[in-house]
């Protein structure tokens, strides 16, 4: 297991370096060799390199592993292999929560932006469960968020299209792409993506001993409510922390945590979360260095290219649960 | 009966949205200048607001008839095309026309027709036949994958071109002028087998086993239907963008006025005064006149969405 951890993370650092190098203009190992032995800022390849791919990048790992956190906790906890934040709308609801606080109050700080993501994906969470109801919800739980997402972004256009100079600033991000990615937002939210991966590691033995059933659980001294709160708030922090550095970006939750399951079949949960980070980050990094790579010097949004991937994903799996299921 | 009080709505929203727009019209200001010909304010009523009103009657009354279609087909109150990705097919075959060349109405029949036969693929299975939550589930994931398709095409269109195609991806009746009603004549005819289907669908929805015992031709019958529905519904998403939650809303209210029956002819009358209201919302509030119609139509199907579910889930759970 930890053998292919370690395996994983070091594709991830080959991804990361290859991200640096590849995009509107390509640069040769050379450059960024010499901007780490003695960075000149009038080099304008050293001044890319430094000051615009590398937070890109950063931001893509953190992205990408907060998602596929989010996402393996989500199906934990629903006991629904096809929950992801962006599927069940919680990206939504954490988008709509940004626009909306900054229609409302102007420009705020960085840490209120994520704070009203973070509420944003919380009450979206809360909401979708109550609307899927119990029972199976294989297909009521997505059926939900679509619905929730739809209604989400319908009002999320609607406040940008009124809002003219916040179209040009927020077009990108509203479809969920890595464009507005900066240092002081990352430094910002790094250590909240931290603390929900915490927080999913703490309680993945108590999720394991309630996916046995609820009775069971409860006999085996799991409390049921707190498992939930503290599975509420990982989800809250990564999906939310997600939204506010990259916008809605759906599937990394969805693929990541099947890949890690695919890779450790019987590991345990806390394995699956380990194993699902580097698989977010490397998804995140590669779609966002083929986005830029694929309509240069232009670039396709994180969130086109991962639904191109990611859609025909999401209908195999269907098949195949569908097909089990029968 | 009840036909008839909701083709009075629909005739009276659609006088309503005559006489909406920059400049109110009286009541008898509006005759005058229907009744006037092309001169004056009667030339701005018969070359702008006849056409618009006329195409986002037909255009709605697709969207509803196809959504209560798929929706009573597939057994699914959510079920209606723009949720399955028959719209957004249809748009992304529309928008690839356009980038070509072609005519959009082809591209929208290829995209809807396409996607319908591909869904079927996807879902079917070799012993049970096509399964209807699997349908529901894949048309999910088709319709997340044809709207990135599209996503990509417009960034890469020019600027001038990325902000029409965003508008109509909306869905606008923005530019409808009588040829588009030309459109619209043929598609009214193409409907005509949809809205004729009340009891064959309302017969499908006892189960397979019971309608075949009642003597209908079930495969048969769903296959043309729905053939027949996404032709439709793509004809519509040509005429003024795939204008969400229309399909999806006036199949549950055509349902709450006919005592719980799928009735095609109530969910067009439906899905026409949803539209209708919907474009008159967009062209009243002149600071937002540039907001797509769409819009609104989201804005208020989203909500009828959610509680549909709502109940599905506790119908079930229950």
């Amino acid at each position: 297991m930890f053998s292919r951890l370690g395996f994983l993370w070091l594709v991830v650092l080959l991804a990361f370096i290859t991200a640096l190098f590849i995009g509107a203009q390509d640069y040769s190992p050379a450059v960024l060799w010499q901007a780490i032995r003695a960075y000149d800022p009038g080099d304008a390849a050293q001044v890319i390199l430094i000051e615009m791919r590398l937070p890109r990048a950063l931001t893509a790992v953190t992205v990408g592993a907060a998602l596929a956190v989010s996402g393996l906790v989500m199906q934990a906890l629903t006991r629904n292999p096809l929950a992801d934040p962006g599927l069940t709308g919680v990206n939504a609801g954490a988008a709509l929560a940004v626009v909306g606080g900054l229609w409302i109050f102007g420009p705020l700080p960085r840490s209120l932006i994520a704070t009203l993501a973070i509420t944003g994906a919380a009450g979206a969470v809360v909401l979708v469960r109550m609307l899927a109801g119990g029972g199976d919800n294989t297909l009521r739980l997505p059926l939900a968020g679509v619905a929730f997402a739809s209604l989400c972004m319908a009002i999320v256009s609607f406040i940008v299209l009124l809002n003219p100079e916040a179209r040009n600033v927020y077009r990108f991000w509203m479809v969920g792409s890595l464009t507005l990615a900066d240092t002081s937002a990352l430094l910002t939210l790094a250590p909240v993506v931290l603390v929900g991966i915490g927080c999913a590691l703490l309680i993945s033995r108590q999720i394991e001993a309630l996916m046995l059933g609820t009775e069971m659980g409860t006999a085996l001294g799991v409390s049921a409510d707190r498992v939930l709160s503290v599975g509420l708030l990982s989800i809250a922090l990564t999906a939310g922390a997600s939204v506010a550095l990259a916008g809605p970006v759906s599937f990394i939750g969805l693929i990541a945590p099947h890949l890690a399951r695919r890779i450790v079949p019987r590991a345990g949960l806390a394995a699956q979360v380990l194993l699902a980070c580097p698989m977010g980050a490397c998804l995140a990094l590669l779609a966002d260095t083929a986005g830029r790579r694929l309509v240069r010097p232009g670039e396709l949004p994180l969130s086109i290219l991962l639904a191109a991937i990611g859609a025909p994903i999401f209908m195999l799996l269907v098949r195949r649960i569908l097909r089990e299921s029968a | 009966m009840r036909h008839f009080l909701l083709f009075l709505l629909t005739l009276t929203l659609a006088f309503l949205a005559l006489s909406a727009g920059r400049n109110w019209l009286s009541p008898p200001e509006l005759l005058e200048a229907l009744l006037g010909g092309p001169q004056g304010v009667g030339r701005m009523v018969w070359s702008l607001r006849v056409p618009r009103v006329l195409v986002g009657v037909v255009a709605g009354c697709c969207f509803g008839v196809a959504g209560i279609v798929f929706q009573s087909l597939l057994r699914n109150p959510l079920a209606s095309p723009d949720i399955i990705g028959l719209s957004q097919s249809a748009a992304l075959g529309a928008v690839v026309a356009l980038m070509a060349g072609l005519p959009i109405m082809f591209g929208a029949w290829v995209g809807g027709l396409s996607a319908i036969l591909l869904l079927a693929w996807l879902a079917g299975h070799p012993r049970h036949g096509i399964e209807p939550r699997a349908v529901v589930l894949q048309g999910l994931g088709l319709a997340i994958l044809s709207g990135a398709a599209t996503e990509a095409l417009i960034l890469r269109a020019g600027d001038n071109d990325a902000g029409m195609m965003m508008t109509w991806l909306a869905g606008t009746l923005n530019g409808a002028g009588w040829p588009e009603v030309h459109d619209a004549l043929w598609l009214v005819l193409i409907m005509v087998p949809l809205l004729l289907s009340g009891r064959t669908i309302d017969r499908l929805e006892l189960g397979d086993d019971l309608a075949r015992a009642l003597g209908l031709r079930v495969g048969f019958l769903r296959a043309t239907l729905g053939l027949n529905a996404a032709l439709v519904v793509a004809g519509a998403v040509a005429l003024c963008g795939p204008m969400t939650f229309v399909a999806l809303a006036a199949g549950p209210i055509a349902r709450l006025v006919c005592y719980g029956r799928p009735d095609p002819i109530a969910a067009a009358l439906a899905g026409a005064s949803f539209v209708t209201i919907a474009d008159m919302l967009a062209r009243s509030f002149s600071s937002m006149a540039l907001l797509p119609g769409g819009l609104y139509t989201a804005l208020i199907g989203a909500p009828i969405l959610i509680l549909a579910v709502r109940r599905q889930a506790r119908r079930e759970t229950s």
